[in-house]
């Protein structure tokens, strides 16, 4: 879809006007919106707001992962319709989107953003695990002094925490990918298993995934359950979740993964694999493209844990599927993990742009973007202003989770947390070490890191 | 009879030694500039660089001295140590079945005509100029438990290569060997087609047969070629990285995570530049101390 003048001319009016309140050092805040105005689907107070006033007139950068131009892609196409959007708002604004590969991309976007200078990233796209480091080294602002009353309160609470580092805020919350059960009903039809609720259990779960192992006439082996552990994933990481464990303390400043209650969990999950073998051979090291690949061409995979990306290239590629949240743990309630996708805007001395950069980041994330660009959001958004599309069942499922998704906890090290702790898992569901020795051995490598 | 001239003389009326030798060798250093320009800057610069980063607690846009806290860091770290063994193990097996491959191939395609010669090299020089991320991709798929062509091949059932720790080092590694090494192949074959004729006649005339002749000729007279390919070979071997990357991504359980990987992660994943850097200083070491003791045995005072 084309954003046109008589579009956004649509959409401001639609939008409570909101004013602008300029707090030290010339910086512009949005001001709270009308809730009157609020359209009625919305469960809260909308905080849609037209253009506020800059004082900046130039280009801005962003710096946006699998971007080429052209709208080659979906995602690229939606980049282009929230520019044109947005530019139409801020007709002294000019934002220049720099396409960064999601293989290597990230070098890009630090390299540039330590170089500085003009060219730098002024918006770019990060997740929420990563960004205390980028608060540590400075390239970060903060977005409190630029955010309203009204944006706090759409913003869903979790999410805001996560975005969180030493009271401040710094990065705008785009939408949240929680963890949830992939299902192809096509396998459950085959082997006649009745597709679960979303209430279901987890001694419900492991029935499911064995009565869907099995082998066909053809010879073709049907295992009933994967997921990818690879050091940067967490999907797995659900099981000693639900069971009631967490990674890290809510300071972030201990490892607490060696828990009783996370060692259940993941006892569970090595149980699936050495127990009731439902699971491929190859699971442990299973890269997710070929599980995806299993799930979606070969028709040898009924369940898989994964995030709402998946749902694009199903419904383009009319593949059938279900969603599910994650079975429920020892904690009897529903809980699953998730990362948070923000936009966090670069810290830089012109406050004029360092404004405008703010106001496109707000945009980028808001429920203007939203009303602007049709199916702009990819993954339930951060905002409880902004609907999920009512055609796309398997989003809203993923949207339902969000209020009880465990957000990954913020420490400068997250990535060694992360990798150790897959690492070890990988190794508890090949049978190399127990779950209790897996998840020791990984917190004798992250505790000296944490320095608590 | 021409007169000798007083030294002030000569040393006014001719520019000085210095001076001459630019004059003369000016367009020859002004070729090597740009090559020893792009050195300095690419490659002696950001050497030097991270031998100084290896002595600090440096990140994105924050550095500062540590002494030698970083190399403290590193003998105490778990993961350092297993990516150090797995990198030896896979250099230990890797070089010496390369170098003998490539050796036996060469003298195979040695009595060949000369137009076959140039096939086979050409032939067997292909991997070297295919991608490594490609080859990596494809022996992924051959590993792969299910439908993998070598459990296909070997009848063993699903066995999991790269997702068990103690099979998925062994995995890369025959990967790694099974690839034809073009360079040793080419370079040999080269080499042994210097070797003299006369050399082979004479040893037949006094009754050398073929396999005597092998060893106490062709085996020595190669050794220089030897010492060049163990040594880039081991540098190879010690710097692998896409291979791994690709297959197993350094799991399960660390059981592949090499030297560079781990630099790479610890760089760029963490941010951590001093810590990469006192690993790459390591690595650095741990080669030339190799290379050195290569040298020493493989130095060759044969020249033909």
């Amino acid at each position: 879809m084309r954003f046109t003048r008589r579009r956004a001319v649509q959409m401001l009016a639609a939008a409570p006007v909101a004013g602008l309140a300029v707090r030290g050092g010339g910086a512009v805040a949005f001001q709270d919106a009308s809730p009157a105005a609020s359209p009625a689907a919305s469960p809260v107070a909308s905080p849609m707001a037209g253009p506020v006033a800059l004082n900046y007139t130039g280009s801005l950068n962003w710096y946006q992962f699998g971007y080429t131009p052209g709208g080659g892609t979906v995602a690229s196409r939606l980049a282009d319709e929230a520019v044109a959007a947005f530019q139409q708002m801020y007709p002294g604004v000019t934002v220049n989107i720099v396409g960064v590969p999601f293989e290597g991309g990230q070098q890009t976007l630090d390299t540039a953003l330590a170089a500085g200078g003009n060219d730098a990233p002024d918006v770019f796209r990060i997740a929420s695990d990563r960004l205390i480091k980028y608060v540590d080294e400075g390239l970060a602002a903060a977005i409190d002094p630029y955010m309203s009353e009204a944006d706090r309160a759409d913003i869903y609470p979790n999410v805001l925490a996560g975005v969180e580092v030493d009271g401040q805020h710094y990065a705008w919350p785009l939408w949240v990918p929680p963890v949830g059960v992939y299902l192809n009903p096509e396998i459950f039809a085959e082997k006649g298993v009745a597709l679960p609720g979303d209430d279901w259990t987890y001694d419900q779960f492991r029935q499911v995934a064995q009565q869907l192992t099995f082998q066909r006439a053809d010879g073709t082996q049907v295992f009933g359950f994967a997921s990818a552990i690879q050091p940067d994933i967490i999907n797995v990481w659900a099981f000693p979740y639900a069971d009631g464990g967490r990674v890290l303390s809510e300071d972030g400043n201990q490892y607490t993964f060696d828990s009783p209650e996370a060692v259940s969990g993941l006892q569970k999950l090595t149980d699936l694999a050495l127990t009731d073998k439902v699971t491929p051979p190859e699971f442990g090291n299973q890269m997710l493209a070929d599980i995806v690949a299993a799930f979606k061409d070969q028709k040898s995979l009924a369940m898989y844990l994964g995030a709402s990306g998946d749902i694009g290239t199903y419904v383009a590629e009319d593949v059938p599927f279900e969603v599910r949240p994650m079975p429920i743990g020892a904690t009897g309630e529903h809980v699953t993990v998730g990362g948070l996708g923000t936009f966090a805007v670069r810290q830089q001395e012109d406050a004029d742009r360092l404004a405008a950069a703010m106001a496109f980041g707000r945009f980028l994330t808001s429920p203007e973007v939203a009303a602007a660009v049709p199916g702009y959001f990819l993954a339930p958004p951060a905002r409880r202003s902004i609907p999920i599309a009512e055609d796309n069942p398997a989003m809203q499922k993923f949207g339902e989770m969000v209020a009880y998704t465990q957000l990954m906890p913020q420490t400068p090290v997250w990535g060694q947390v992360s990798s150790a702790v897959n690492a070890q898992i990988q190794g508890a569901v090949t049978g190399a070490v127990s779950p209790q020795e897996a998840l020791e051995l990984a917190g004798q490598e992250i505790e000296p890191l944490l320095g608590g | 009879m021409a007169r000798a001239l007083p030294l002030e003389q000569i040393t006014a009326t001719r520019p000085s030694g210095r001076r001459t030798r630019w004059r003369e060798y000016r367009t020859g250093y002004l070729f090597v500039l740009p090559s020893l320009a792009m050195f300095v800057i690419f490659l002696f610069g950001p050497v030097i660089w991270s031998l100084l980063l290896a002595f600090q607690d440096a990140s994105l846009t924050r550095r500062e001295w540590n002494g030698l806290d970083n190399f403290r860091t590193l003998i105490g770290d778990r993961v350092f140590r297993k990516s150090l063994v797995n990198t030896a193990i896979y250099t230990a097996v890797t070089v010496p079945v390369h170098m003998l491959v490539a050796l036996i191939l060469a003298g195979m395609m040695k009595p060949l005509a000369a137009r076959w010669q140039t096939f086979f090299r050409a032939a067997y020089y292909l991997p070297a100029v295919t991608s490594v991320v490609i080859l990596a991709t494809v022996w992924r798929w051959m590993f792969n438990p299910r439908f993998g062509a070598i459990n296909q091949l070997l009848d063993l059932g699903p066995v999991a290569w790269l997702s068990r720790p103690n099979l998925a080092l062994w995995a890369v590694i025959l990967s790694a060997v099974l690839t034809i090494p073009a360079a040793g192949v080419v370079m040999y074959s080269a080499a042994m087609g210097s070797i003299p004729e006369d050399l082979y006649e004479a040893a037949s005339l006094e009754g050398a047969g073929a396999v005597r002749q092998w060893w106490d000729i062709t085996i020595p007279l190669l050794k220089p070629t030897s010492l060049y390919l163990i040594v880039m070979y081991t540098i190879w071997a010690f710097e692998v990285f896409e291979r791994v990357y690709i297959m197993t991504g350094g799991g399960p359980a660390y059981a592949t995570t090499t030297i560079v990987q781990l630099i790479f992660d610890t760089g760029f994943r963490d941010w951590d530049y001093g810590i990469a850097s006192a690993q790459a200083i390591v690595l650095f070491v741990l080669v030339a101390m190799v290379s050195a003791v290569q040298f020493r045995l493989f130095r060759s005072e044969v020249e033909y």
